[in-house]
C-alpha cells in the first residue's frame, strides 16, 4: 500500500465514526439502543445480516480453502444461507412475538432468571473471545495487505472507531454503517473478481489450469466432501437459530413478516456474493501456486494484481466486512450484559438513562477485552483453532436447551437445561482437548451429550413450569402486536399460495439432500442437482416469507 | 476469445444487488428519520411534562 491507499484507509474509518455517531441523537430508550427501537424494514435488515455473515473469514478463510482444496467450501456460506431461510421462517418469527432481545432473556422466560443469567455471562465472554479472534486475523489481514508491520496499529485502526461510535449510537449507528459498510464490501468484490479472472484466462482459462475435480461442488472424497456439506448445514442450523449477532438484529425488526423477509432475503444475496470471494480464491490457486499459507493467498493476490488507489478501495471493502462483525457484537454483548445480568440481578430499579450508561460502558468494556484476548490467540494455536473450539464447545449445548427443548418440549426443566449445557460443554471440552475428536465430532459430541442429558435431568428433578412457558407456546399462534396492527404472520401456511411456497420450499430441500448424497456416491449430476434444490428452496422461501 | 458468461454473470448478478442496496435501504432509512423528526416535532409541541420522555414514550 502507498500513500494514496492510506489515506483512503483512513479516511474512510474518519468518516464511518462520524457517520456512526451522528445516531447518538437518535438513542433515547434502551431498545433504541439495542434494537433501533424495533423499526428496521426487510431491506435494511437484510443488508446488516448480510453485511454481519460476511467478514474477512469469508474473504480470506474461505477463499484460502478454495485456494488450496477447491470450490466445496462455498458449501459453508450457502448452507447457512439455507439455515437462514428456515430460521427465518420457523424459529425466529416465535422469539419475535416475545419481544425478547437476547436469547438469554428466552432463556428466562423458558426456564428461569438463573439459566438466564449464567448463559448471558457465559456469552458475554464468549462474544468478547469471538470479538478477539476476528480482530486478530484483521489485523494479521492487514498486515499481509500492506506490508505495515506493527500489529498494534492495525488492532486500534481496526477497533478504537467501531467501539467508539457503537458506544454513541447503539443498533442504529449498527444498522446505518453495516448497510454502508455491505456496499463496499460488494464493490470491492466487484472489483477483484473481473481483474484476477482476466489474468488467469476467464473461466476456460480457470477450468483448464485447476486440478481436475476443483470446480465439483459436491465431492466423493477429500475434507470437503458431502459428508462435510450435511455437516455444516446443520451446524448452520444452529447458528441461524442462537447466535446472538444474527437474532438481535432480527429482533429489531418493524414486525414478525418483516423478520421472516429479512433473513430470506439476506439468505438469498449473499448466496451469489459468495462466489466474488470463492471465485477469486480460485484463480489465486492459478496465480500463484505453492504457497504455504493458504489464508495469505487473497492478501498476496490483491498485493500483486492491484494498482494503488484501487488497493486502498478494495482494502475498505475488507475493512467493512469486520467493521459490521465487531460492531454487531460489541451492541450484542452490551444488551445481554446490561439487559439479562444489570437490570434483573445487580440491581432492582434503574431509570432509562442509567441503563444506557451501563449499555455503553459495557460495549467499552467488551470493546478493551476484545483487543486483550486479539493479543491472546496466537498462544491458542490461531484464529481458527480457536474460534471452533468455542463453537464446539459452547453453541450446540445451547441450541439444545433453547430451540430443541425450549420450543418443542414442554416438560424440559430449568435442572435439566443446567445439566444438559453443561454436560454438553464438558463433553465439548474432553472431544476437542483430551480426544482430539476434531470440530465435526466433537459437534456433534456436545449435541448427542445436550439431548441426552437435558431430558434425563429434567424427569429426575420435576419443578414448577416458569410463567413465561405458556407465553411461548402462545406465540405459535401470533402475538397482540400483529393483531392489533392487522398483519399476521402464519407459520404455518393459510392460503393456497402459501402451501404452494411450502410446498416448492420442501421440493427444493429435498432435491438439495438428494443431490448432495448423489454426489457422494458418485453420481456426477450430483452437484446440479444440489445447487438447483438450493435455488428452488430460495424461490420457494421467497414466495412464503410474501404469501399467507 | 468467447465471452465468458459464467464470470460476467456472477459479476452482473453483483452489481444488481449493489443497485438495489444502494436506492432501497436509503429510501427506508430517509423514512425513518423522517417519522422520527415527525415524533419529536409533536412532541416539543406538547406541554413541558411531558418533554422529559423519549421519542419512543420511555424506556420499556
Amino acid at each position: 500500500m502507498n500513500l494514496v491507499d492510506y489515506l483512503i484507509v483512513i479516511s474512510f474509518i474518519i468518516a464511518t465514526f462520524y457517520v456512526g455517531s451522528l445516531f447518538y441523537r437518535w438513542v433515547g430508550t434502551a431498545d433504541d439502543f439495542y434494537l433501533a427501537g424495533r423499526r428496521l424494514t426487510p431491506f435494511i435488515l437484510a443488508a446488516i445480516i448480510a453485511a454481519t455473515n460476511v467478514n474477512l473469514y469469508s474473504f480470506i478463510g474461505q477463499a484460502g480453502i478454495a485456494y488450496r482444496e477447491g470450490i466445496p467450501i462455498i458449501w459453508q456460506t450457502w448452507s447457512g444461507n439455507m439455515a437462514l431461510v428456515l430460521s427465518g421462517l420457523f424459529v425466529i418469527p416465535l422469539l419475535r412475538r416475545l419481544r425478547v432481545r437476547t436469547i438469554p432473556e428466552f432463556l428466562g422466560l423458558r426456564y428461569g432468571r438463573g439459566v438466564r443469567t449464567l448463559v448471558a455471562a457465559l456469552w458475554v465472554l464468549r462474544i468478547a473471545f469471538w470479538l478477539g479472534v476476528v480482530l486478530y486475523t484483521a489485523a494479521i489481514a492487514g498486515q499481509t495487505i500492506s506490508g505495515f508491520p506493527s500489529f498494534t496499529a492495525w488492532v486500534l485502526l481496526f477497533s478504537v472507531a467501531v467501539i467508539l461510535y457503537t458506544m454513541l449510537g447503539g443498533m442504529w449507528s449498527v444498522a446505518f454503517t453495516d448497510v454502508i459498510q455491505f456496499l463496499f464490501m460488494l464493490a470491492g468484490a466487484l472489483i477483484v473478481l473481473p481483474i484476477a479472472m482476466s489474468l488467469v484466462g476467464w473461466w476456460p482459462g480457470l477450468e483448464g489450469s485447476l486440478p481436475e475435480g476443483s470446480l465439483t461442488l459436491v465431492q466423493q472424497t477429500g475434507t470437503y466432501n458431502w459428508q462435510f456439506i450435511f455437516a455444516i448445514f446443520l451446524l448452520g442450523v444452529e447458528w441461524a437459530c442462537v447466535d446472538q449477532g444474527l437474532l438481535q438484529r432480527a429482533f429489531g425488526a418493524e414486525s414478525t413478516k418483516t423478520v421472516a423477509r429479512g433473513l430470506v432475503i439476506a439468505g438469498i444475496i449473499t448466496t451469489p456474493f459468495a462466489l466474488l470471494w470463492i471465485v477469486p480464491g480460485l484463480a489465486a490457486g492459478v496465480l500463484l501456486p505453492g504457497l504455504e499459507n493458504a489464508d495469505a493467498a487473497i492478501p498476496q493476490l490483491l498485493a500483486t494484481i492491484l494498482p494503488h488507489g484501487v488497493l486502498g478501495l478494495v482494502v475498505i471493502g475488507l475493512l467493512s466486512s469486520q467493521l459490521s462483525t465487531i460492531s454487531g457484537n460489541l451492541n450484542g454483548a452490551a444488551t445481554m450484559f446490561t439487559s439479562d445480568i444489570f437490570e434483573g440481578f445487580l440491581k432492582k430499579a434503574v431509570s432509562p438513562k442509567q441503563v444506557l450508561f451501563v449499555a455503553r460502558t459495557t460495549t467499552f468494556v467488551v470493546g478493551l477485552s476484545m483487543i486483550a484476548f486479539a493479543y491472546l490467540i496466537p498462544l491458542m494455536g490461531g484464529a481458527v483453532n480457536a474460534y471452533l473450539t468455542i463453537i464446539a464447545v459452547m453453541d450446540m449445548p445451547l441450541f439444545v436447551i433453547a430451540i430443541v427443548y425450549g420450543l418443542l418440549w414442554k416438560r424440559a426443566t430449568w435442572q435439566g437445561a443446567i445439566a444438559g449445557y453443561g454436560a454438553g460443554a464438558v463433553a465439548g471440552v474432553v472431544g476437542q482437548f483430551v480426544l482430539d475428536l476434531g470440530f465435526t465430532f466433537t459437534t456433534f459430541l456436545t449435541a448427542g451429550v445436550a439431548l441426552v442429558v437435558t431430558p434425563l435431568a429434567s424427569l429426575a428433578w420435576r419443578t414448577e413450569r416458569p410463567e413465561g412457558i405458556e407465553a411461548i407456546w402462545k406465540a405459535r399462534h401470533g402475538s397482540e402486536e400483529e393483531r392489533a396492527t392487522q398483519n399476521p404472520y402464519h407459520i404455518m401456511p393459510t392460503t393456497g399460495w402459501g402451501r404452494l411456497a411450502m410446498g416448492i420450499l420442501a421440493s427444493g430441500l429435498l432435491a438439495f439432500v438428494v443431490g448432495v448424497a448423489a454426489g457422494g456416491a458418485g453420481t456426477e449430476e450430483g452437484s446440479t442437482v444440489a445447487v438447483g434444490g438450493m435455488c428452488l428452496f430460495f424461490a420457494g422461501g421467497l414466495l412464503r416469507a410474501y404469501t399467507n | 476469445m468467447q465471452f465468458d458468461w459464467i464470470t460476467w454473470t456472477i459479476w452482473l448478478v453483483g452489481f444488481l444487488i449493489l443497485v438495489v442496496w444502494i436506492v432501497v435501504p436509503f429510501r427506508e432509512f430517509k423514512r425513518l428519520y423522517r417519522n422520527r423528526a415527525e415524533a419529536r416535532k409533536a412532541l416539543d409541541a406538547r406541554p413541558p411534562e411531558h418533554t422529559s420522555a423519549s421519542v419512543n414514550g420511555g424506556d420499556d
